[in-house]
């Protein structure tokens, strides 16, 4: 079946099989940020945004999303960059398999709430699992990052 | 997951009779749940077009579409405020934000699961909900009939009335089912007691509900009598979340806690 998607603000017309996942449609347009961890919804690792929230790419079926917009991480490289460089100066990035989910989580709650708290940002990021590195570090960086006026 | 057929039907009555031509027809919510439980489906029913995500708000009832995202119920200004917002608390323990972005209440309410957390609080509130054939049915009777449901569900309605509430879900993380969920409300002077994820699906109980309702006074002794009650008249179970012995010994003091929650709240 043919799908149209606006993936990071580009129209991309793809033939898809009815039961396919968007990541797996991602995947195969070179979105290679876009990952998978458990496949069943649970570790967000797979999170992209559609219309600007965030959903797990791997329980959405494509057939869909005809005509909605898709974010992934290099539709919002300036953003990631300068989360990645508060993850950086904290320690918080070690193999970096969660990292574009987790941008694009904190980038769509940076729209949504305001000024969170240390708990609503803690609230918010439930369900995005590290593997490698303790979650503290990460909240640090991410107040660093919301903070941040540059 | 295999799909043969992918329609969007004109109407509700063309959903209808697709979802009854063959048994491996489904319609779907959010999605979420069915990723995760069937391999293969003939014909995916789409019923965004025809149902909405609406929630709206008049003087008696928050009427919610079926296909409402369970991340717009619990952000809703009113219904963050009613009944001292034990439906969005419900929802709030509910895995990560994404999931609530996809997964709906009509999918919640229809599949009956028995370690829901938004069927506790929605039980405890009294909704109402509207199917396409078999028009209003209370959820409670929904919950108590063994058929499985091949009917569309349209709508939810949850009457807002003066009322306190309590909502408490034990589980080990946010990511975890319930090991016991329990939903408490006081309407129009009359209390609700919901116990679900026991591990059976949230139930009312009634007998402890009727000893309340019918008190004269309200004290330590009561309230202790009722929560015993409510560990009497319920099933509790053993799985690998829980023992019987640890849900009912939590559902006692989780009955008794929540109780004067909601006492207090209305004074
Ligand atoms: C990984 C994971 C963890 C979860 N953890 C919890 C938890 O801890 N606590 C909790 O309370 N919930 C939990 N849930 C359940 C979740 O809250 C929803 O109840 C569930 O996902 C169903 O919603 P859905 O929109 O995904 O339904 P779908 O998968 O779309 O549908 C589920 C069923 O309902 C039917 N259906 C859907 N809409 C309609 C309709 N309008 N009319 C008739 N039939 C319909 C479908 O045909 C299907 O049989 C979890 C879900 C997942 C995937
Ligand atoms: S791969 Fe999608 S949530 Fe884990
Ligand atoms: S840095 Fe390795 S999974 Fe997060």
């Amino acid at each position: 079946m043919l799908v149209n998607l606006i993936v990071n603000g580009q129209p991309r017309s793809i033939e898809v099989a009815k039961g396919e996942f968007l990541l797996d449609t991602l995947r195969h347009l070179d979105y290679l940020s876009v990952r998978r961890g458990c496949d069943s919804s649970s570790c967000g690792v797979c999170t992209v945004l559609v219309n600007g929230k965030p959903t797990p790419s791997c329980s959405l079926l494509t057939v869909r999303l005809d005509q909605q917009e898709i974010t992934t991480v290099e539709g919002i490289a300036k953003e990631a960059e300068k989360l990645a460089t508060h993850f950086g100066h904290e320690g918080a990035d070690q193999c970096g398999y969660c990292n574009p989910s987790m941008a694009l989580t904190v980038y769509a709650m940076k729209k949504e709430l305001k000024k969170p708290t240390l708990e609503q940002i803690k609230a918010y990021l439930v369900g995005n699992l590290c593997r490698c590195t303790g979650y503290q570090a990460q909240h640090i960086a991410i107040l660093h990052y919301l903070e941040d006026q540059s | 997951m295999d799909v043969l057929h992918y329609v969007l039907p004109n109407s509700l009555a063309e959903a209808y009779q697709l979802l009854h031509e063959d048994l491996n027809n489904h319609v779907i919510g959010g999605g979420v749940w069915m990723k995760n439980t069937l391999k293969s489906i003939n014909t995916l029913i789409e019923l965004k077009h025809l149902i909405g995500e609406k929630i709206e708000v008049t003087h008696e009832v928050i009427k919610i579409d079926a296909n409402c995202p369970l991340r717009q119920l619990e952000i809703h200004p009113v219904i963050k405020d009613l009944y001292d917002g034990i439906i969005s608390q419900s929802i709030e323990k509910i895995m990560g934000v994404s999931i609530r972005n996809v997964a709906t209440i009509g999918g919640t309410v229809v599949g009956k699961y028995a370690f829901s957390d938004l069927l506790a609080a929605l039980l405890a509130v009294d909704v109402t909900l509207v199917f396409f054939k078999q028009g209003r049915m209370e959820l409670s009777k929904y919950l108590e009939s063994h058929e499985k449901n091949r009917d569309i569900l349209i709508s939810i309605e949850i009457p807002i009335k003066k009322g306190t509430g309590y909502f408490h879900k034990v589980s080990t993380t946010h990511l975890d089912f319930a090991i016991l969920n329990l939903a408490i409300t006081q309407i129009d002077h009359q209390f609700r007691i919901v116990i679900g994820a026991r591990p059976g699906i949230a139930s009312c109980a009634n007998q402890a509900m009727e000893l309340i309702n019918h008190a004269k006074e309200i004290d330590d002794t009561l309230i202790n009598e009722v929560a015993e009650c409510c560990v009497k008249e319920l099933s509790f179970g053993s799985n690998f979340r829980g023992s019987e012995e640890y849900r009912m010994t939590l559902a006692k003091v989780y009955v008794a806690r929540g109780l004067w929650e909601v006492i207090h709240h209305a004074s």
